[in-house]
């Protein structure tokens, strides 16, 4: 079977997969709905308590993590494509702590009163900023290894201000909403905010897909990648940008959220040939697939106090990552 | 007439210190042109500023009469391929993915390029077809090797630049790389090797560029350059190089004595 069929079938089976599972998460919650009202209330405008539990809570909670959780597959695909590294996350490069910091600042300020846009821009500007300065200081000029250490370095620092932030604050609500942002959650989320971060969704994933075929030249190394025709300046530029784009718009959705963009990846390696270029379409779908699945898992959980997502997210994703780091022979002659 | 590659006065700085000090040479279609001479000399430098890979501080690199600077990614990547000394494979891609990647700048599918013939012919040029459908991650270094060898062998250019093409290979491999170099070089093609075996550069080259501490030191045909005097200046050696029998040989001892660099 050829390449382009086996990811057709990659690609149609993790899209029935997601299907499904936004059906189920559209059932399951405190209360139990029956098939047939979650489609009166999908595709009716009936406004029965039902139809509009479906509409206005389960079906814009479930997207967002479906979205947050495509976004952080498809930047960790893309990021260990460009950093030839499969443990390299938008946590490595420290977008995500910045993206997050941005978001706290914002609430700490008491910016985010001005407006339901405030805290989805700050994300992905402070998204941004981190990736600009990654590139300013070096992504050009410097080894991918340095770019991790300086990603690093940046990491700590986003990490440090946002508990500086934390420790400053004299309100014990920016409190339990900077928890929100740290350890991540989806819950009351509306269509609104879709549609501030779908746009971005958007654009980053254009982006890594229009560089998609120089992460493939990348495999067998920088020079030789430049030999072979790849543009690595403008692959780096693309590749960054988008990831930052769709690490902002997901934190907006959902907080902070690790490991997704490790996992995703890793499990969709063998099925696509280990090709670092086909990799990222499937990435995002099982990334959205284990974000929609953890959501899932943290709403029907017996507790008084909802899980954090991002911790249900760590819970599985910890032990993942320590699974790759362990388990991956690095490749180099 | 354009030189197919020429190099005129560059000098290449590495944070700081000189690396290539106003090298050229000029290099035509149909040369096998090897380039030898001691670690650090500035052999892989020359080869990377030659393939167009890094900004030279002063001098010109031309391709067919272009400057290489002006030329697109793509555009270079057409004319010339280029095999890094260091040969990475970073993901588990199977063997013949990793060979098509030798066609990159002819765009479109890459999973069609992965079934051309040109593939199949480069794998099996360099004794790799066996191995198609491995993965990298399962193979030895010198396998490794002879895979980025068949890739650059894929991109059918015109000029194929390759940094020790023969270092981790058993010595059969080594003379079958280097008899298949000869022929690409004989149909008409320009190749260029940093070699470490100057026998094999003598062997099989049909000129031999001598570099030493970043300057061009020995420009011509096998026997002229690789003189006594030459090998024991620039190499600290002791070396007899005759032609018997129309083979090329070059016998090396060490010198009995530590040599002044005079």
């Amino acid at each position: 079977m050829n390449a382009v069929a086996k990811d057709w079938r990659v690609l149609s089976g993790l899209a029935f997969t997601s299907l499904g599972l936004v059906f189920v998460s559209l059932l399951l919650g405190s209360a139990t709905l029956s098939p047939s009202s979650i489609l009166t209330g999908l595709f009716t405008g009936a406004d029965t308590p039902e139809a509009m539990i479906v509409r206005e809570i389960r079906l814009p909670r479930a997207l967002a993590a479906f979205i947050a959780g495509a976004s952080l597959g498809a930047a960790g695909a893309a990021l260990q494509g460009l950093l030839r590294n499969p443990l390299a996350d938008p946590g490595v490069l420290g977008v995500s702590a910045a993206s997050a910091l941005g978001a706290v600042i914002v609430i700490y300020f008491n910016v985010a009163m001005l407006g339901f846009w405030v805290v989805p821009a700050a994300t992905i500007l402070f998204a941004l900023g981190a990736t600009a300065a990654l590139y300013l200081l070096g992504a050009g000029r410097v080894s991918t290894a340095r770019l991790i250490l300086i990603g690093v370095g940046l990491s700590s620092f986003a990490g440090a201000l946002t508990s500086l932030v934390m420790n400053m604050s004299p309100n014990p609500f920016a409190l339990s909403d900077l928890i929100n942002w740290l350890f991540g959650t989806v819950a009351n989320r509306s269509f609104r905010d879709l549609a501030i971060a779908l746009p971005f969704v958007g654009i980053g994933l254009a982006f890594i897909a229009f560089a998609a075929r120089g992460l493939r030249a990348l495999t067998l190394g920088e020079d030789a990648a430049a030999s072979l025709g790849a543009d690595l300046k403008r692959v780096r530029i693309m590749i960054i940008a988008g990831a930052a784009v769709l690490v902002g718009a997901s934190v907006s959705l959902a907080g902070a959220i690790g490991f997704v963009g490790i996992v995703a990846p890793h499990l969709i390696r063998p099925f696509v040939g280990h090709d670092p270029a086909r990799l990222i379409a499937p990435s995002a779908l099982l990334g959205g697939i284990i974000l929609l699945a953890a959501d899932l898992f943290v709403r029907i959980l017996p507790f008084d106090q909802e899980l954090k997502l991002g911790v249900a997210a760590a819970l599985i994703g910890a032990p993942g990552f320590v699974w790759v780091a362990a388990t991956t022979k690095r490749m180099a002659a | 007439m354009n030189a197919a590659l020429s190099i005129k006065d560059i000098s290449v700085k590495i944070d700081g210190a000189e690396i290539l000090r106003g090298a050229s040479f000029c290099a035509n279609s149909g040369e096998f042109i090897a380039v030898i001479g001691p670690n650090g000399a500035g052999k892989s430098t020359l080869l990377r500023a030659a393939a167009g890979l890094l900004c030279v501080d002063a001098g010109m690199v031309k391709l067919f009469g272009n400057d290489i600077t002006a030329l697109s990614p793509m555009e270079r990547a057409r004319r010339l391929s280029y095999l890094p000394q260091s040969r990475p494979v970073y993901w588990a891609m199977p063997v013949r993915a990793i060979v098509a990647l030798g066609r990159f700048a002819y765009g479109g599918g890459d999973a069609r390029a992965a079934n051309s013939a040109v593939v199949e012919s480069a794998m099996t040029e360099a004794g790799v077809q066996h191995l198609a459908d491995r993965s990298a991650a399962t193979l030895s270094g010198g396998e490794l090797a002879r895979v980025h060898f068949a890739r650059a062998l894929a991109g059918k250019t015109p000029v194929l630049i390759a940094d020790e093409p023969t270092a981790a290979l058993d010595p059969a491999h080594q003379l079958s790389v280097m008899a298949l170099l000869q022929k690409k070089a004989a149909n008409g093609r320009l190749v260029i090797a940093a070699l470490h075996d100057l026998d094999l550069a003598a062997r099989y080259a049909t000129k031999i560029l001598v570099i030493d501490k970043g300057a061009i030191v020995g420009d011509g045909a096998p026997e002229d350059v690789m003189t006594e005097e030459l090998l024991r200046n620039v190499f600290s050696v002791r070396g007899k190089f005759d032609v018997k029998s129309g083979a090329a040989r070059l016998s090396l001892s060490p010198l009995s004595q530590p040599q002044s660099s005079d």
